[in-house]
């Protein structure tokens, strides 16, 4: 990578590194995961600023990276604990409760609010859709129209995926 | 359906800073990546070179598999001793 190209990661950084972070945090809920998630996000905006097309503006693309690179690490964190458990009792149907993540969330724990706690850890048990549509409306407060934008899908199936959560997070709370 | 209210208390959320040494650990990844990906010209001469050796090889197994025939040719040429008119 040239040397402008360096100048405008760094810039890039500077600029979007507390919101890949803080939206990292929110999907892993434990610091050390959130600055692990923060820096694959930032090695795969490195190595993909050449290829960047300007049909998204750079936040919408930045939002998507860390919404996917997120998923990804959830889900592969969960089949790693899922497999270790699983074969240490010798059974393929387990309470989800084992595959919560160690919950150190500082935005959270300095509230003190064991609801809030509650609620996040349901969240963190929604499907990757769901999980994202309650992220990015709820705690990110981006608009409906924006949150299509950066899932790539319709307006109509954001507020679907919307209302699905709310009912799943109903039952299980 | 669940409560608005339940659901607003997310709002309460507050962001976290971003620790100073994040990206100090960026760049040592992107540092120790460098190592890792092999140019693409790098490939291709590679898959050449191994090509070229593979194809070299078929090259004189063929030929020295032929040259073994035709030396057997030549043995066959040469008349063989019948020892059976000899007992008759």
């Amino acid at each position: 990578m040239n040397i402008i190209n360096t100048q405008i990661f760094d810039e890039i950084y500077d600029k979007y590194k507390d919101l890949v972070f803080n939206l990292s945090l929110q999907y892993s809920q434990n610091v050390q995961d959130a600055e692990e998630i923060t820096q694959d996000v930032f090695v795969k905006i490195y190595y993909k600023i050449d290829s960047f097309r300007n049909e998204a503006t750079i936040k919408t693309w930045i939002y998507r990276i860390t919404v996917n690179q997120s998923l990804d690490f959830i889900k592969h964190k969960k089949r790693k604990r899922r497999g270790f458990i699983t074969s240490l009792l010798g059974n393929d149907k387990m309470n989800e409760d084992h595959l919560l993540p160690d919950f150190d969330h500082p935005g959270i724990l300095m509230e003190q609010d064991e609801s809030l706690k509650r609620l996040m850890q349901k969240i963190y048990q929604l499907k990757g859709n769901q999980k994202t549509v309650i992220i990015l409306l709820k705690i990110e407060g981006l608009s409906q129209k924006k949150v299509a934008e950066i899932m790539k899908l319709s307006v109509k199936s954001v507020d679907s995926l919307f209302q699905r959560a709310k009912i799943n997070l109903k039952k299980s709370l | 359906m669940m409560e608005q209210d339940t659901l607003d208390t997310l709002k309460n959320i507050k962001p976290v800073k971003t620790s100073n040494l994040l990206y100090k650990k960026i760049e040592e990844r992107l540092y120790n990546d460098k190592g890792r990906f092999v140019p693409l010209y790098k490939v291709i001469i590679a898959a050449t070179l191994v090509m070229g050796l593979f194809i070299s090889q078929l090259y004189f197994i063929n030929s020295f598999s032929k040259s073994q025939e035709y030396g057997n040719n030549r043995i066959e040429l040469i008349p063989k001793n019948n020892n059976l008119f000899y007992y008759e």
